[in-house]
């Protein structure tokens, strides 16, 4: 047998051409074939009002879609949650319904694709994970922030800068990444916006889970402030409190309400839950309004930290 | 006519312009990589600014496997095709038509991708036209090749026409289905998209990189070495045990991920099974070599064939491995799987191409390589500037796969933060990697434009170097 394909340099193309034509019908005729990766998926934007027919209904948020492919964010950035707990900080916030369903909370599936085009996995991950960025990070005034000088929220970030854009395209491009969710899980369940003015909020709006906690820290551990001062300089939070700590307002140059919280004045009003609750849960909307304070909860900060941050708030309370 | 009929000379253009977009698209990864360190540096520079790391790494991947490899490759189908027939290329001049298609394609590639005309699929990013004209570009040279073939004098086919045969009638398929059948609408959406693209982006290595590489191996040992192939029947067992085992492995790129399970598992069990046709290969390799393990250290063409085959054996251990589901979770979106890519087409393949071209350029032009020293300087400064580069990715991507595994993913700027170690290292290595190349190119010029006369006793066995 040997003998013929190697006198028969037609048999022998022939040979080759079937048995990669057997491994095409398995691995991407079959897959073609099953209709339940096609199925509706409510957690699929597709599905919510978002898009129709496969195309996102907002002009602005497919403009973005397309900018990010453009500008190759796809290559850094992967948008699939895998079924491993290495990915968890990745998922969307599981939510129990009032019917007593829990959604989000899981690593993605091929319904949360719905008929995307091209479907934007990614391949490495030098940045995090966007499949659910947008419950992650709400506000678009922060991505534009963000996209425009990323070291201005996270200092440590490699990303490029993309203040070379015009401004639409920026905006289109954060109206793309809120548009990235679970849209199983209904906004105004995940909403724990204290209001726009959060020095005048009292304990009352706090949630329940954030009520009886206790502080483990002293405000004279000298010790756990020190690490605060190190979590504030690494974390970046002083680009919106202020170098002084004391906040900023339209006199500082920050464009409009609302502004980012005086650390002395907060110290001094609020509970030590309240502050931890702020830290944890962040101050924007699930919509996507609100200020642009991040849920440090969900950006790398662990309870321990917030805490020192909590314990070093209430200690500028006690200083002028 | 305008384009030359000269024997050789549409395998020497080929090579001549193959190694120019190795240089430009190097460059382009060396860019890349170093903006990894500097995030900033295009920041406020008019136009440059433009050119972040999203534009450029297609740039990189596109010009260094379709301008640099695929275009060496065409020069070896040139080359070695009439040779294992007894006959000659069948048309010079629809040889060197496509050398100058070819570059024209290369540069609108560079030029679309630069602009930010992508497609948003990996390995495919380039806009439909000039998909299009992807196809029509292989299809010159594979009309070519078929037509050697059909003429060819000598019957009985040698081993490395049964790769390259392989690939001319496989990768077609692969690249035309990969591109979603080179529609503008791309009929193929969802996680099925991914799917296909996967099926393209492993296969198009299973069914053009490899074999043609491989069959390159295959006609340059025995002339390297003097020894015949060892064994006729392992030559059998690798060659069609890759035709089958590699086409259902692309799904070990999505394993964890949302695709089907048992579509994961089948790309894990046949990724595995690709131990078979590697090792068969490589034993056979190794077999041939025996007793010539001496000539290696005369010989540079020698020096880098039998490194690809170390890199071979080590990227095609690498590979089955990685597929596993334990492995994937903690490797998979690290530096890693960079290192791994590139220790196939950067240390295997394009090592192989290096030994090609030192030991085809002297036969085709009739002309010494002009400097053995320099010939040299490129194997070590190679190897060694690859070897830091994939070492610092290869460790750098357990020290990101540790930290995410380590704390969930929560912290995640920190597996950020722990990586510019190895970015450094890394850039560094590929800085020593192009440098190589630059002194490859002199060296090829000063070979075309005042290399000795070509004496062919002295080429033989790999003596290249002795003969200066």
């Amino acid at each position: 047998m040997g003998n013929k394909f190697e006198r028969n340099a037609a048999l022998l193309g022939l040979g080759a051409f079937l048995l990669l034509a057997g491994a095409i019908v398995a691995t991407v005729a079959v897959p073609l074939m099953q209709e339940d990766l096609y199925a509706a998926s409510p957690s699929s934007p597709r599905y919510s009002g978002m898009y129709a027919d496969g195309k996102p209904i907002s002009s602005q948020v497919a403009r973005g879609r397309e900018i990010y492919i453009r500008e190759g964010c796809w290559y850094c950035h992967t948008q699939q949650v895998r079924t491993l707990p290495n990915d968890a900080a990745f998922q969307a916030p599981a939510v129990t319904l009032d019917d007593g369903r829990t959604v989000g909370g899981r690593p993605t599936r091929p319904e949360d694709y719905g008929n995307d085009n091209p479907a934007l996995l990614g391949s490495q991950r030098t940045g995090p994970d966007l499949k659910y960025v947008g419950h992650r990070l709400p506000s678009k005034e922060w991505h534009i922030a963000h996209l425009i000088d990323p070291r201005s929220t996270e200092p440590n970030s490699i990303m490029p800068s993309y203040a070379h854009l015009p401004a639409d395209e920026l905006d289109a491009l954060a109206e793309y990444l809120l548009v990235l969710r679970d849209w199983a899980v209904p906004v105004e369940t995940l909403a724990k916006y204290p209001g726009p003015n959060i020095l005048e909020a009292t304990d009352d709006i706090l949630p329940e889970e954030y009520q009886g906690l206790v502080n483990p820290y002293s405000i004279d551990d000298a010790a756990v402030l020190a690490r605060a001062e190190q979590l504030i300089e690494d974390a970046g939070c002083l680009q919106c409190h202020g170098p002084d700590m004391r906040g900023m307002t339209a006199e500082d140059g920050w464009g409009s309400p609302p502004y980012p919280t005086n650390w002395y004045e907060a110290g001094k009003t609020h509970s030590d839950q309240f502050i931890f609750w702020v830290i944890s849960e962040g101050t924007l909307k699930e919509d996507g309004s609100g200020s642009g304070m991040p849920a440090w909860r969900l950006n790398g900060l662990s309870d321990e930290d917030r805490w020192a941050l909590t314990t070093y708030i209430k200690w500028l309370g006690t200083q002028e | 006519m305008m384009f030359s009929n000269v024997e050789g000379s549409a395998s020497r253009n080929f090579f001549y312009t193959a190694v120019i977009w190795m240089a430009i698209g190097m460059s382009f990864g060396l860019f890349a990589a170093v903006l990894l360190i500097f995030p900033d540096l295009v920041k406020n520079i008019p136009v440059l600014e433009y050119f972040t790391f999203g534009r450029v790494r297609p740039v990189h991947t596109n010009l260094v496997l379709f301008g640099w490899l695929s275009g060496a490759y065409f020069a070896t189908l040139f080359y070695m095709v009439p040779r294992v027939c007894g006959t000659k290329l069948w048309s010079e001049r629809l040889g060197n038509f496509t050398v100058v298609f070819y570059n024209l394609l290369m540069t609108a590639y560079g030029v679309t991708l630069l602009l930010g005309m992508n497609a948003g699929r990996e390995y495919a990013e380039s806009t439909w036209v000039l998909k299009l004209l992807t196809v029509v570009m292989f299809a010159l040279v594979f009309f070519n090749v078929l037509m050697t073939f059909a003429n060819r004098k000598e019957k009985e086919l040698y081993v490395t026409a049964w790769y390259m045969l392989g690939a001319i009638v496989t990768a077609p398929v692969i690249y035309v289905i990969g591109n979603q059948f080179l529609l503008p609408t791309n009929p193929i959406t969802g996680v099925n998209d991914a799917v296909v693209n996967w099926f393209y982006g492993h296969n198009i290595l299973g069914y053009w990189f490899t074999p043609i590489g491989v069959g390159a191996v295959y006609y340059l040992l025995p002339k390297l070495t003097g020894n015949p192939i060892w064994s006729h029947k392992l030559s059998m067992i690798g060659f069609w045990m890759l035709m089958f085992v590699y086409g259902p492995t692309g799904a070990h790129h999505l394993v964890n991920g949302p695709v089907p399970y048992w579509l994961q598992t089948v790309a894990i069990a046949f990724s595995v099974c690709l131990i078979i046709p590697v090792w068969t290969v490589l034993t056979n390799f190794y077999g041939t070599m025996n007793g010539r393990w001496g000539a290696v250290k005369e010989s540079v063409p020698l020096k880098f064939t039998v490194t690809a085959m170390v890199f071979y054996f080590i990227t095609c251990f690498q590979g089955p491995m990685q597929s596993l589901r334990s492995v994937s979770s903690i490797i998979h979106f690290t530096n890693w799987v960079v290192g791994h890519a590139h220790l196939a087409v950067l240390g295997t393949f394009s090592f192989i191409m290096f030994a090609t071209i030192y030991y085809a350029l002297p036969r085709l032009i009739n002309r010494e390589i002009w400097s053995a020293k320099l010939m040299d300087w490129h194997y070590w400064l190679s190897l060694i500037g690859f070897t830091l580069f994939f070492v610092s990715l290869t460790i750098g991507g357990l020290v990101q796969g540790s930290d995410w595994a380590a704390n969930q993913s929560a912290n995640f700027i920190a597996s950020v933060i722990n990586q510019r170690p190895f970015n450094i290292a890394r850039a560094f290595g590929g800085a020593m990697i192009l440098g190589a190349q630059v002194l490859f190119i002199y060296n090829i010029f000063k070979t075309a434009t005042a290399g000795r006369v070509f004496s062919g006793e002295s080429a033989e066995a790999g003596s290249i170097v002795a003969g200066v």
